[in-house]
């Protein structure tokens, strides 16, 4: 047990508790209003409002690095720190229109590879899929590897009790309350993280004013507020298109498109696309407190800095709150990951070459079968620490910095040409990671987008194709004839 | 190669770019496609 720890382990285990146990009960409530098959396990019917679209966005999109790498940045390059991690709201920004146009042409959609095979066809599902599951992988790692590491730094409490907890908790109130379970917790838990971040960063701000904070960062560390930092020049910019990257291939969002009511669609992303960006601006601007008065904060390692201020500030009590503001953010995510995937999994591999006959109760119980060997999967990859987190993640970036064009070409343009568009994601991907190895991790998304939207648009400017838009309606078709509709 | 201030202000300003001509695009498909689907409203799309 780690004697820096900023709650005793005792506190830290009694609040894990209580809201494990409050999830499930959530999840078991939940379960028990769906009775529409995968229409309302996975979709939660097809119909969900504005309220919960934005919040099961937003806290789902919030992050255990959203809450602690932001932080981090801002301490380590500055202002650029905190601006370019707001960019990473882009993503869903820039995906509400997509939702929208997505909801309009398949009605009755499953997952992300639907569109892929339909629009393209197999040559440039395979290079797609390929991408999708090793992000959804890399991305349910990150996201065990950082459940242990928040809780041993948190509350002294061992490595594998966080990774257990969260894995198996929110497995369980997944598995329980299916697409209306999750939206509801995430509902809950978006409320959670953007409350108690304003406590604390009330408590900052009324402590040290912002002039005050200023003068404190001007003295100590002058290049943090220096807009041409190179290191935050590189950051800048990767970030957004990181985060466009992330969103438009990934079937979680997807999901919730399909699951939203067509009128909230677009509202809904944008929506939560600038609530969002106020979760690492204020979790950055309260760093720059640690910046401007670094004797009043002692920081042990930098991915700590918020839990340093804010137990610093508030005593016990700042750590608690910061310890269930990250708690629900691992678990929003990872319900939605969870789903996510496995129903990708089932609908993409499962159906078409495991069991095409598979009717609607049978992919149910495959989806929840999938969900369940994907926590057991997770626990054991993530079972020893290897690798830096973030790291991991922007070598994920390369890949799906270069899906972006050939989603948007394809939902848009009908002369995209699907060879075009596979030798973008191809092309692509191998550019962003000749970049990573050999010149930065920062630079990887951004050349593997800007590589392939110049690949997919002048190859199908060179050799344009004509699409019937009809065709994109047949997602999901065949799986809701056998569907009890609500 | 990341205090390279030239290799920062080089991505930097294809970042922003490209970050811009998709917002662009996206707007002008965005609203084609509005338009389309309020002409053929009630039709079969």
């Amino acid at each position: 047990m780690s004697e820096d720890a900023f709650l005793d382990p005792l506190v830290g285990a009694a609040i894990m508790v209580v809201f494990s146990l409050l999830w499930i009960g959530l999840g078991v409530h939940w379960g028990r209003t769906n009775s529409e098959g995968t229409k309302g396990y996975l979709f939660a019917g097809r119909n969900v409002g504005l309220a919960l679209v934005t919040a099961t966005l937003m806290a789902t999109w919030v992050t255990g690095n959203t809450v602690l790498a932001a932080p981090e940045q801002a301490y380590k390059i500055g202002v650029w720190g905190v601006i370019g991690y707001c960019f990473a709201g882009f993503g869903l920004l820039a995906f509400a229109p997509l939702a929208l146009r997505i909801r309009r042409l398949m009605p009755n959609g499953f997952t992300s590879g639907d569109f892929m095979r339909l629009r393209y066809g197999r040559g440039a599902w395979v290079p797609f899929m390929a991408i999708s599951v090793f992000y959804f992988l890399a991305f349910l790692i990150t996201l065990g590897m950082g459940a242990g590491l928040l809780v041993e730094a948190l509350t002294g409490l061992d490595y594998h009790v966080g990774l257990l907890t969260v894995m198996i908790v929110t497995t369980i109130y997944t598995l329980l309350g299916g697409m209306r379970g999750v939206i509801g917790m995430d509902f809950i838990q978006a409320m959670i993280i953007l409350g108690l971040l304003i406590v604390v960063a009330f408590m900052a701000l009324t402590t040290y004013s912002p002039a005050e904070i200023q003068a404190g960062v001007i003295e100590n560390k002058p290049g943090h507020l220096d807009l041409l930092l190179p290191a935050g020049l590189l950051y800048a910019w990767n970030t957004g298109l990181f985060s466009m990257g992330e969103v438009f291939h990934s079937n979680i969002w997807w999901m919730r498109a399909y699951s939203s009511r067509p009128s909230v669609n677009l509202k809904g992303f944008i929506v939560s696309g600038v609530a969002w960006m106020t979760v690492p601006l204020v979790a950055g601007v309260v760093t720059l407190v640690a910046i401007a008065f670094p004797g009043d904060f002692d920081i042990p390692q930098v991915n700590m800095v918020l839990p340093v201020v804010a137990s610093t500030l508030l005593g016990p009590l700042g750590a608690a709150l910061i310890f269930i503001v990250v708690f629900a953010a691992l678990a929003s995510t990872g319900s939605g990951l969870l789903t996510a995937t496995a129903t990708l999994l089932a609908q993409d591999f499962y159906r078409p070459f495991v069991n095409p006959e598979a009717d609607d109760e049978t992919m149910k119980q495959t989806v929840r079968r999938l969900i369940a060997v994907l926590c057991v999967l997770t626990i054991a990859l993530a079972w020893v620490y290897v690798t830096s987190m973030y790291g991991l993640l922007l070598f994920a970036g390369a890949l799906v910095g270069s899906t972006v064009w050939p989603v948007l070409c394809g939902l848009y343009w009908d002369k995209t040409n699907p060879v075009a568009a596979s030798a973008g994601m191809v092309l692509g991907s191998a550019s962003g990671l000749v970049f990573y190895f050999a010149v930065s991790s920062f630079g990887a998304a951004l050349t593997g987008f800007v590589v392939s939207a110049l690949v997919t648009v002048l190859g199908s400017r060179a050799k344009p194709q004509d699409f019937d838009w009809k065709i994109l309606a047949y997602a999901g078709h065949e799986r809701t004839s056998a569907m009890k509709e609500g | 190669m990341e205090d390279s201030f030239a290799l920062g202000v080089t991505m930097f300003m294809i970042g922003m770019v490209a970050t811009l001509i998709t917002a662009v695009t996206i707007v002008i498909a965005h609203r084609r496609s509005e338009r389309w689907f309020a002409e053929h409203e009630g039709t079969d799309s």
